[in-house]
């Protein structure tokens, strides 16, 4: 059974049963608090911007996740459990995991990647609770100003094995 | 593996053809009502997803995942819009619905029956080979 620790701990679990051969990576990801405000953005390797400013991008970015969940749910054939968890087009992957809480994080990468569940449960715990729930002078519902968790993302995710600094 | 249902839209909006094989939970809507939110729907999904996109898009968008089904999405040149929900199993359903597209066409078209361009293609020939199709193909790919 892996152990779970900060940074290498994706390694572990993936290095020997991965996929390796194409470069894969991950494009960026966004941190969302339960009204929809943005709590971190990170970008490793993205190519097009989306021709909107930042502030726009993240409200749709939280307005179409949100959309999207209601219509899976809505029109699902079946009982839903957990709901919305990727979608993928021709060229990336988007993976979408939800606390409790309400934290969400969205991540887009390659198409290389099967299932970030994990991956983004491990950014939360190890990484969003531990350093900004737990953090005194972090308010909650602002925008992330601790550079700790930035630089510990950041390693987390250079880190993954899968992670590539140039797309495939 | 299993096939839950299926839409085929035209360029229009109008959905041409709907057909359900494993179905336990409804909408809650009209039949009407969940077609327009359908295509509705994909079409601001298909924006969203060209638009956030981080590489510039060749394709754009065609599938997505939930913990229980999955959706698949085709789209032709001439603007007809094959959406299909399966369980989990199926990894890509692009061909599957590249064949049904072929199979309809050559069955909707050529049909002298048929009313074009946009009303419902009534013809019998038409409703059934999208069913044997997609049951055949469902059972093709159970392990």
């Amino acid at each position: 059974m892996a152990t779970r620790r900060t940074g290498l701990c994706g390694y572990q679990r993936y290095g020997r049963n991965s996929r390796v051969g194409a470069l894969m990576t991950v494009h960026n990801l966004y941190i969302f608090d339960r009204n929809g405000s943005c709590l971190h953005y990170g970008e490793w390797n993205r190519k097009k911007q989306a021709g909107i400013s930042k502030e726009e991008e993240f409200k749709l970015m939280y307005g179409m996740l949100f959309s999207i969940r209601s219509f899976c749910s809505k029109m699902s054939p079946l009982d839903m459990k957990d709901g919305f968890l990727t979608f993928q087009t021709s060229k990336y992957k988007l993976h979408y995991y939800e606390t409790a809480t309400g934290i969400k994080i969205i991540m887009n990468t390659d198409l290389g990647v099967p299932n970030a569940k994990d991956i983004l449960h491990q950014i939360y715990s190890t990484l969003y609770v531990e350093y900004i729930v737990k953090n005194p002078l972090c308010v909650l519902g602002e925008q992330l100003s601790s550079d700790l968790f930035s630089t510990r993302l950041d390693l987390y995710i250079r880190a993954l094995p899968f992670f590539s600094p140039r797309a495939a």
